[in-house]
């Protein structure tokens, strides 16, 4: 898993050479700066949801301490790290109070308006934790929702029922929220979590059912950091492909085909019983100083994983899905060479749009031909055809920025592929 | 050239004309091998096995109602009806200058072999649900205007249809609608009487005050079959003229993809004055859904062309550019060529076309003195320069490859299968003759095995169909979603950078594609599961032979039956509001508040506009092919059934001519034809 925070690793070297590099255009480099800062600040998580469904409980588990007092009423929190443990509260009139240690219960005498925390909790390395805290009321859940979209790149809702009020509120909150969000149905410890499915629209890549019990905290915790890499992939992805288009064509440093960690295509043979995730003390490999920003939106609707809990791999399937990855791979290569050096005209877009269209086609017609594939991952065929799906459509809108999704569209898969095969 | 003389009329009785049996030449082939099949198949339909003598003339009764069938569609004003009139020979059979606005589906049902005379005309009117649909809902249009929450839209729809309710009414007396649902026929049919029906104008009963013939019932008449015979023909051929595209109400296209669905050959007519433009993608949405080798296009007129030899070539040029475009069938063949000009060959009025027609016309010529124009008459040449002979080979050879090639081998297979079966009956009659033993199970146990095929294979089928029906709506569902999250996307960027004071558009034929191979693949899959199932039960039915009989294996490997052809999936070319760019529509958007309301109301929008595509691709494609494989299965089995059951009770009579019944065996069965046969009590 920890391939995602090693390719960012690599990519943020790689900026940082592409923008000492020599002639590159002044366009490109605000592009590169912003990249790089995206990739370099810490992944900003914001929690929403309306009073009294246990926001505050799911803050504690994800900062693994009691930041928020228990029944206290706290306003809008939010935690990040420090080397020391430090609360600032802003007042109504705009004054600031600092105090060393985490907030106390006796805060609330202060009247906070807001009040931000920092503390040198391993967890903040890669993530600061906002807590909304607002009325039930819509007006001011939207207000507060848009304060809270600029200052959050992944959204968790916590609910109990997913009810239409909240469905609405959501709805109609800002757009940008939606990019990665992750819904936490909780429950009380020992009772059933409800089976919540939200809409398509509403924009969840995940769902999490969350006993509040120490169970619970593990499946918040591991939802959050699916998103969370999730999301970094992607902008590595956006990197990758923005690179391509800036980096000179130097034929040694063709070692371009990013694949910087792919494991090399297994030999047929019998896996390994599989293992399941280690309960994490501290989380398994916290995608440290991770971030997401507003990136396009998601093209492919995640594959979940389930591969880990599959039984036994048949040598068949393992050599299928090798035949295909190699054929992505070396396609994934041949596109990013032929991506034009600087901007892309219409031309060579359209273009290369009409080349990905046919090599997504083709993908699709050998991943169906490898029926043991088909078989043990679905959720691959099934991204597969959707990734040929949306390579089409992007072909008839047309565009250079569609060309580079496209193009971004086979890191992706591509990514699909490690990770089955990592597995 | 064989002709299928089947109640022995005579070839023809001087009616005979040689352009038309020219044009119509490429289906000689065809018709010979069938009529070959004809009367092989026939020699086994007199002979005294029941069940085979039947299952012969169920073949036969095959092959003798094949009528291959092509839909003609085109633009406004393509000369589509003088095309028509042209290649069935006769220049003025159907109303050529016909107001617009008619919505009639004319079938020109050619009957191959038959004296020139006209035959049978039949009218259908509309059914109360269709018209229904259009006079309460406004048709497509209102449905788009009301889902839209368009009031205003809605409400002008309401008003045009009641002025057109008015109007039917003053024309057809106030109990009109009672005519919906029926069907007038006639014994014989004139030009007069085809203009009753088929000839609408909007103010055309104004104008002709009061006349109560010209256009009467064509307001709610929805189609005409009319047959005639034709000498020249060496097959039976349907010929579909449509009503075209475009009209307010969306009802011609509606009607339009009905009668595409019904063939599988289109030919497309424009017109060499406004070759293909963006104005006509609802026409090349149609032709998008049929395969490209199924696409013929003619470009008419080229009558009107001032210097034919050099704007041919850009004309076609054009074509392919917008077809290719638009994402439609750019590799279909286009023949160039003139209605107007062959009907005068027709006439033998080569003389009276007109100056300018006439200086195309030799222009033209000079362009085209290939080899193989006809030299022996004025006649024939300026036929060969009307594209007519090229488009009636066209046609011939799509159908040889299409649903000829189909037919054949459906009957050739089957024949096979009766062959066997007729040996395997004498080979019985000959044992039990002998008194040899010859029948290992007894009926009962004949019958049960039988029983338990036929439900193998039904099950079989059924499971696997089922689910793969599942796995194509899961898909659909899928595609539409992917869909609609592009668009929306597009439209919050556009929304984003120009505001809401520009028209935005974005082009449905990507879910159109989308849908389409999805279909594709679920027909795909659909026919290997056919065939495994098919073949399974022929081999279950084929061991059943040997088992009962003791026959020898080889003697009785029965054929499968063919897996029938898939429906073109035509619905996927019906307008969504997506197409109707900067129409209407659009100014929709302008009145919702905020962008998010935008997106909402335009997903919720679109998702229902997709719906009826993707209901009409349910039950209009893969349910009826659902069903005719079903149907294939189940006549092949009743047909072994048949034939098996004769066998096994000792009907059959050895499949000779004339022969002795057969010795029943050892055991006396009663065998009633309707009840299964069944022990006698007393031998139990």
């Amino acid at each position: 898993m920890t391939n995602v925070s090693q390719d960012r690793q690599a990519m943020l070297g790689r900026l940082e050479t592409a923008l000492s590099a020599p002639g590159i255009p002044a366009k490109a480099v605000s592009a590169c700066r912003s990249l790089i800062a995206q990739l370099g600040r810490p992944v900003r998580v914001g929690l929403f949801g309306t009073p009294g469904v246990g926001k505050a409980w799911a803050f504690n588990m994800l900062a693994g301490e009691e930041v928020v007092p228990d029944g206290v009423d706290l306003p809008t929190l939010q935690l990040k790290w420090g080397a020391e443990r430090r609360t600032l509260v802003t007042l109504e009139d705009g004054q600031r109070v600092a105090r060393a240690g985490l907030p106390e219960p006796d805060l609330v005498t202060l009247d906070p308006v807001f009040v931000q925390v920092e503390a040198p909790i391993d967890v903040l390395r890669g993530l600061s934790l906002l807590n909304l805290v607002t009325e039930a009321e819509g007006r001011e859940m939207h207000s507060a929702l848009k304060w809270a979209a600029a200052r959050s790149d992944i959204s968790i809702w916590c609910t109990r029922y997913w009810s239409s009020f909240e469905r609405s509120v959501w709805r109609q909150g800002p757009e940008t929220l939606r990019n990665h969000a992750l819904l936490a149905v909780l429950a009380e410890p020992m009772r059933p979590v409800p089976d919540i499915r939200p809409d398509v629209q509403d924009g969840f890549e995940r769902v999490c059912a969350v006993s509040q019990g120490a169970t619970g905290r593990q499946s918040l915790r591991e939802g959050l950091f699916q998103v969370i890499e999730d999301a970094l992939a992607e902008d590595v992805d956006t990197a990758l492909a923005f690179l391509q288009r800036i980096e000179p064509a130097a034929p040694g440093a063709v070692a371009v085909v990013p694949v910087p960690v792919t494991p090399e295509p297994p030999v047929p043979v019998t896996p390994e019983p599989p293992v399941a995730a280690p309960v994490p003390e501290a989380p398994p490999a916290p995608p440290p100083e991770v971030v997401a920003a507003p990136v396009p939106p998601t093209p492919l609707r995640r594959c979940s994983r389930p591969v880990r809990e599959e039984p036994g791999i048949s040598p068949e399937a393992f050599a299928g899905i090798s035949r295909v990855f190699l054929f992505l791979r070396a396609g994934a290569g041949k596109a990013y060479r032929a991506l034009p050096r600087g901007a892309m005209d219409a031309d060579n877009a359209n273009e290369l749009l009409g080349d990905l269209e046919t090599f997504f086609e083709d993908l699709v017609d050998m991943t169906e031909r490898e029926d043991a594939l088909c078989e043990q991952w679905p959720d691959l065929q099934t991204a597969v055809s959707e990734a040929q799906e949306l390579a089409l459509l992007m072909r008839i809108e047309g565009g250079a920025e569609q060309a580079a999704e496209a193009a971004a569209l086979m890191m992706q898969l591509r990514r699909e592929f490690e990770y089955a095969l990592a597995a | 050239m064989a002709k299928q003389q089947e109640d022995g009329t005579g070839p023809e009785s001087g009616g005979g004309n040689p352009l038309i049996e020219r044009t119509f030449s490429g289906f000689a082939d065809l018709a010979a091998r069938l009529g070959k099949l004809d009367l092989a198949v026939g020699g086994h339909a007199g002979i005294r096995d029941r069940a085979i003598a039947a299952e012969a003339k169920r073949l036969r009764r095959q092959i003798r109602e094949f009528e291959p069938s092509i839909t003609m569609i085109g633009q406004v004003k393509a000369g589509k009806t003088t095309l028509v009139n042209a290649m069935v020979g006769r220049p003025n059979l159907l109303p050529a200058d016909v107001n617009p606005w008619t919505s009639v589906v004319t079938s020109l049902h050619l009957m191959a072999g038959r004296e020139t005379t006209t035959g049978r005309a039949s009218f259908q009117f509309f059914d109360e649900a269709e018209w229904n649909h259009l006079m309460k809902l406004g048709g497509r249009v209102g449905e788009l205007a009301s889902r839209a929450g368009a009031d205003e839209e809605v409400e002008k729809v309401r008003q045009q249809l009641e002025e057109m309710r008015q109007k039917s009414r003053k024309r057809l007396g106030r109990r009109f609608e009672m005519l919906l649902g029926q069907s007038h026929d006639y014994e014989r049919f004139d030009k007069a009487l085809i203009e009753r029906y088929v000839c609408l104008g909007d103010d055309f009963w104004e104008d002709s005050d009061g006349s109560p013939d010209q256009g009467r019932f064509a307001d709610i008449t929805r189609s005409a079959d009319l047959w005639l015979g034709c000498s020249d023909l060496p097959l039976n051929l349907c010929i579909r003229d449509t009503p075209g595209v475009n009209d307010t109400f969306m009802i011609r296209e509606q009607i339009t993809i009905h009668a595409l669905r019904g063939s599988r050959l289109c030919v497309m007519v424009l017109s060499a004055q406004q070759a293909l433009s963006t104005v006509d993608l609802a026409l090349i949405r149609m032709i998008s859904n049929v395969k490209s080798r199924d696409v013929i296009i003619f470009v008419n007129r080229i009558d009107e062309l001032a210097d034919p030899v050099a704007e041919v070539p850009e004309i076609r040029a054009s074509i392919v550019e917008t077809l290719k475009k638009a994402d439609g069938p750019a590799d279909a063949e286009i023949i160039f060529g003139s209605g107007f000009w062959a009907n005068h060959a027709l006439e033998g009025k080569c003389d009276q076309l007109g100056a300018d027609s006439a200086r195309s016309l030799l222009a033209w010529a000079e362009g085209n003195a290939g080899g193989d124009a006809p030299k022996e008459s004025t006649e024939a040449l300026v036929w060969h320069l009307s594209g007519l002979p090229a488009l009636g080979n066209a046609i011939a050879s799509r159908i040889e490859a299409g649903p000829g090639a189909k037919i054949e081998a459906r009957i050739k297979g089957a024949l096979g299968n009766i062959e066997k079966s007729a040996l395997a009956s004498r080979s019985i009659a000959h044992k039990r003759q002998k008194r040899e033993q010859t029948d290992l199970m007894t009926p009962q146990q004949v019958q049960a095995e039988l029983d338990m095929i036929e439900h193998r294979a039904v099950e079989a089928l059924s499971d696997r169909i089922d689910k793969l029906r599942a796995t194509f709506l899961d898909r659909v569902e899928k595609s539409r979603q992917t869909f609609l999250g592009r668009a929306s996307a597009s439209l919050l960027k556009h929304l984003e950078s120009y505001g809401d004071g520009e028209v935005w558009s974005y082009d449905a034929s990507g879910l159109r594609i989308l849908l389409r191979s999805a279909y594709q693949v679920f027909v795909r899959s659909a026919n290997r599961i056919g065939e495994e199932v098919f073949a399974q039960a022929a081999a279950d039915l084929g061991a059943l032979y040997g088992q009962a009989f003791d026959l020898d294996q080889e003697e009785v490997s029965l054929d499968p039956p063919a897996v029938p052809q898939s429906p073109p999936p035509v619905a996927l070319g019906q307008t969504i509001a997506l197409d109707l760019r900067g129409s209407w529509w659009t100014r929709f958007w302008r009145r919702a508040r905020g962008y998010q309301a935008f997106i909402d109301d335009f997903s919720r929008l679109i998702y229902e506009e997709t719906g009826p595509i993707v209901s009409a691709l349910k039950t209009h494609n893969t349910d009826p092919f659902e069903a005719s494989l079903h149907v294939a299965l189940d006549e092949f089995i009743c047909a072994q059934r048949a034939i098996l059951t004769d066998l096994s009770v000792g009907k059959s009579v050895g499949a000779e001519p004339g022969g002795e019944a057969g010795g029943t065996g050892p055991d006396a069965f009663v065998f009633s034809p309707d009840a299964r046969p069944r022990r006698k009590e007393a031998n139990q």
